[in-house]
């Protein structure tokens, strides 16, 4: 009956956020480190012998930085303002208003997640380039204007797509905060004389401005460091970012050796962005725990009764959907089923085959492509399942060593773009090759393991954080040794939630270009870099095929990831 | 250390982090097999944290924990018995209930974790405990569909089921309305009688205390300043902090005139006061203690002569159905008086106070 607990729970603690700090360290720190010192290596290779400082002044002194960083912020800030203001009244619409069909628009709000933004980048050429594109035929018909009437190849086009593409996300990040004010606070404001729109101006958004704040600056990164739509709507058009530029320098130099030297001198950027976002966002994180903690579980308050402004809001909502989903699909159909690309015409129906399709279940590569792709995102969403499920359990319930850092290393991967994780990850692997992961999915799994960590652990705390510590402590009481504790109460209270991590993220391992484009090789072409391939190769009806069934398979995933997240209440990403 | 006591807790420390104020200092009770104990204080005072380190949900830094004859916690021997391995059980504030499990199954976990009988007898014994906490018919509800008032009946049932030598609880009728906790207040008196369980109960609410406890520990800022049985702690309180948290009471300044064997007399601002059994010497300055249903109101009429008994006029008074609250002036002082309405007067009427002298305690002034 005695035991020295103290003694034994310290080893168990300390060696649980060894392995925990080894692993993140592993992920995490040993490719930005790599990368850091290929910064100063004569040909950007991290083991080879000399150092220069040729990489860090030809990146930084170049004379077209201060355009890149400020094309990259102008995209990235009018991205995510997008995104926020068409999440915030989505989810004022659909959790507080007496909108008609609520349960329909909130059944079908994830949709979006099941569009690619690479296919939305390419859906949305089909339907505003300047030739073809079917809106700028009809606008200009309509208008008498001529030439093309908006021209999706420029700055403001690809803010348009990628607010569009982070809009589904920032709806799911504030619906919970936005329905979940109390009825309390709300009932006390109208007894305080104040009609609905001083309610929700002087109660409401003040007690939302830190969820509003957190989801901004989420956005924004995400802004940040995205690959597809730059690269599908920017780079025809010279409109060059951060991530684009990166895979530039990888891919497309003038004089034909890769500038590794200068990736890595360009990764000091990120990681120093990360250092300050990940403080600020710790702090807002906290702040708008707090004030969810204060509204708590009231009930429901009564909808805001819209009126005759019911029509505008549903007009919104279906605009949002025609432009989310429905016009960008048809696009894309209508384009996988022509033999060559035109545009959108009912004068071209007698054209349309489904050879495109067929071609697609009859060619090994894109066979073996869709079952590296499914290999790819199993893999990586069970290992970030399961990596932030411990993550969350060791910072949120062990007193052991290092939590902030855990915490924060499970965090950083958030400001790192997918093309730069990527090159590290060549480097790490180039270098230490007696893992022999170089060119297979499982350098892949690596590279998506590390970015969706930080969704997965987020998502994770958000539950672990609801969870009331005397759950365990009751099992505790109850005679129920550590072990037993684990696998009765935490793990099944858990499922649900990671179900909806799981999915997530192979939903969206599934969907990502950044990272395979730049690891792929002969061996591990997913669906993605497919695609990208025909399209970037002139075959955009054979692009639009392998689209039509890649966003089958996301829609399923979906479907799936809303039931898994619905029954955990683990909604808020 | 008596020979009786089924727990012994003995100058126990707790402090959460460097530098910060301890949360539990020196603390040490005694608890007998069959008590209902309480830990009384104001929120903050270090209740739940002495509950924790007896259940051994936080290590003391200091100090030992003995359960009969078990020696659960020794700083100095390094014992420290984990809390699944402790015979004792605990409900928790927020009744900890979980939420996948059916109500059976919440009270059949301790029975498997402990690997106690066979299938069929925990069922049997599972079943027994939610027909003592009055949930025989929801043994196969969802634990989510129920009410706080179940939820507190099943976090019971999970207690009482593993039949442990000790039973911790926190706070368990805060969560609930009013009505509510009168009733299950008045079932948990009956079911601690019943089973025989040896209870640490903690509250910040005297009147539960006093309605539930054997013996009483009085805590503040995590130190232990009296102990004792409910009347012994409402009527001969130690400090003007015990008087004042134990019910509501005056405190007036007196001096010490006169002492005698039976009693001594006091001076303060409404005249000269005869108490009862006072140990101070004449001279020093203390505070006299009364509580307002103690002060007798008489009409002026009845000028029974005696000491304690002062002419004042009601300033006010406030009727709540079975007593009267008065508020009464003497020349420049006011005395609160709570009498039953059997007999009562009007504002403005003078009247006679009188202040029993068995009645009127004198405490130290310095924590006044
Ligand atoms: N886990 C903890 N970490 C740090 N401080 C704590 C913790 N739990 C309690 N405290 C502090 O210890 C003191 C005593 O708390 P507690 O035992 O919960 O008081 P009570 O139950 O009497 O209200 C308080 O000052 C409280 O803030
Ligand atoms: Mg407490």
């Amino acid at each position: 009956m005695k035991a020295s607990a103290p003694a034994t729970r310290r080893a168990g603690e300390w060696a649980a956020g060894g392995a925990l700090l080894l692993v993140l360290g592993y992920l995490v720190v040993l490719p930005l480190l790599i990368l850091v010192v290929a910064a100063f290596r004569p040909h950007g290779f991290p083991f080879e012998p000399g150092v220069t400082f040729a990489h860090v002044t030809n990146a930084f002194l170049d004379p077209g930085l201060p355009r890149l960083i400020s094309g990259t912020l102008t995209f990235a800030i009018g991205a995510s303002a997008l995104a926020v203001m068409l999440g915030l009244l989505l989810a004022f619409l659909l959790e507080r208003t007496d909108m008609p069909w609520r349960g329909v628009w909130r059944a079908a709000v994830v949709l979006p997640m099941a569009m690619p933004p690479m296919l939305l980048g390419i859906a949305w050429t089909l339907l505003l380039g300047p030739r073809i594109g079917v809106f700028n035929v009809m606008l200009s018909e309509w208008t008498g204007v001529r030439g093309p009437f908006l021209n999706i190849y420029s700055l403001s086009g690809m803010i348009f797509v990628e607010g569009l593409a982070l809009a589904p996300s920032a709806y799911l990040m504030l619906a919970a905060p936005v329905g979940n004010i109390g009825s309390a606070m709300q009932e006390a404001a109208a007894m305080s004389a104040a009609g609905p729109l001083r309610r929700w101006l002087k109660i409401d958004l003040p007690l939302l401005t830190p969820a509003i704040a957190a989801c901004a600056l989420v956005m924004f990164v995400a802004g940040l460091v995205v690959f597809d739509i730059p690269a599908i709507i920017g780079v025809p058009s010279k409109i060059i970012v951060l991530s684009t530029h990166i895979y530039g320098l990888a891919h497309n130099p003038p004089e034909s050796l890769p500038r590794y030297g200068e990736i890595g001198a360009l990764s000091f950027l990120f990681i120093g962005l990360l250092v300050g976002l990940v403080a600020l966002y710790q702090r807002l994180g906290a702040r708008a725990q707090r004030y969810v903690a204060i509204t708590g579980r009231g009930w429901r308050s009564s909808p805001v009764p819209l009126r005759a402004w019911k029509y505008p809001a549903v007009a919104f909502v279906i605009l949002y959907f025609l432009l989310t989903v429905a016009a960008p699909f048809a696009a894309l159909l209508w384009t996988s089923l022509l033999p060559y690309q035109a545009r959108i015409s009912p004068d071209l129906i007698g054209l349309l085959t489904v050879s495109n399709h067929l071609a697609f279940f009859g060619n090994a590569r894109a066979i073996s492509a869709t079952i590296h792709s499914l290999e790819v995102a199993l893999l990586a969403a069970s290992a970030v399942a399961v990596l932030a499920f411990l993550v969350a359990a060791y910072v949120n319930r062990s007193r052991g060593p290092g939590r902030r850092i855990i915490d924060l290393l499970a965090a950083a991967p958030l400001a790192i773009p997918g093309v730069m994780m990527g090159m590290a990850l060549i480097f790490v692997y180039l270098t230490f090759d007696w893992l022999p992961v170089y060119g297979t999915i499982w350098i892949i799994v690596l590279a998506f393991a590390a970015e969706y960590l930080p969704f997965g652990s987020r998502a994770m705390n958000g539950v672990m954080s609801q969870l009331h510590p005397e759950l365990e402590e009751a099992a505790r009481m109850s005679g129920a040794a550590p072990s037993r504790v684990l696998r009765k109460i935490l793990l099944p209270l858990f499922l649900p939630a990671a179900m909806a991590v799981w999915l997530w993220v192979f939903a969206h391992a599934l969907r990502a270009l950044s990272a395979p484009v730049m690891l792929q090789g002969r061996d591990n072409i997913v669906l993605s870099t497919l695609l990208w391939g025909y399209w970037n190769s002139g075959e955009p009806t054979i692009a639009a095929a392998i689209g039509i069934w890649l966003i089958v398979i996301l829609t399923l995933a979906t479907i799936g990831w809303r039931l898994a997240s619905r029954r955990g209440g683990a909604a808020h990403v | 250390m008596s020979e009786a006591a089924l727990l012994s807790v003995e100058r126990v420390a707790k402090r959460y982090a460097e530098g910060s104020a301890a949360a539990v200092e020196d603390m040490t009770i005694d608890v007998r097999e069959g008590e209902f104990f309480t830990l009384l204080g104001p929120s903050g005072c270090g209740k739940s944290t002495t509950l924790r380190l007896v259940a051994g949900l936080e290590s003391p830094d200091a100090g030992r924990i003995r359960l009969a004859q078990t020696v659960l916690f020794d700083a100095a021997k390094g014992v420290n018995v984990q809390s699944h391995k402790r015979d004792i059980a605990m409900v928790f504030q927020s009744y900890a209930i979980w939420p996948h499990m059916s109500v059976l199954e919440n009270v059949l976990f301790p029975l498997e974790s402990l690997g106690r009988y066979g299938r069929a007898e925990r069922i049997a014994l599972a079943r027994a405990a939610l027909d003592r906490v009055g949930l025989a018919q929801f043994e196969h509800r969802s634990s989510t569909l129920l009410s706080g008032g179940q939820q507190q009946r099943v976090a019971l049932a999970r207690a009482i089921v593993r039949q442990a030598r000790l039973v911790l609880l926190d706070e368990p009728l805060s969560n609930l309305d009013t009505a509510l906790r009168d009733q299950m207040r008045d079932e948990l008196f009956v079911l601690q009688k019943q089973l025989g369980a040896t209870v640490v109960y903690v509250t910040h609410d005297q009147d539960e205390a006093m309605q539930l406890s054997d013996r009483i520990a009085l805590m503040r800022s995590g130190k232990l300043v009296d102990l004792g049985d409910p009347r012994r702690l409402y009527l001969e309180p130690r400090s003007a902090f015990g008087a004042k948290f134990l019910g509501r009471t005056h405190l007036h300044r007196a001096k010490v005139r006169e002492v005698s064997g039976t009693g001594s007399v006091v001076q303060t601002t409404f005249g000269d006061l005869m108490i009862d059994g006072v140990r101070a010497s004449a001279g020093i300055d203390m505070l006299l203690m009364i509580r307002p249903e103690h002060v007798e109101v008489e009409p002026q009429s009845s000028t029974r002569p005696s000491a304690n008994s002062f002419e004042a006029r009601i300033v006010s008074m406030r009727f709540s159905g079975r007593t009267v609250l008065y508020e009464a002036a003497i020349g420049g002082e006011r005395l609160e008086a709570l009498t039953t309405s059997s007999r009562m007067f009007e504002q403005g009427d003078v009247v006679r106070l009188h202040l029993p002298s068995s009645r009127c305690r004198l405490l130290p002034l310095e924590d006044a």
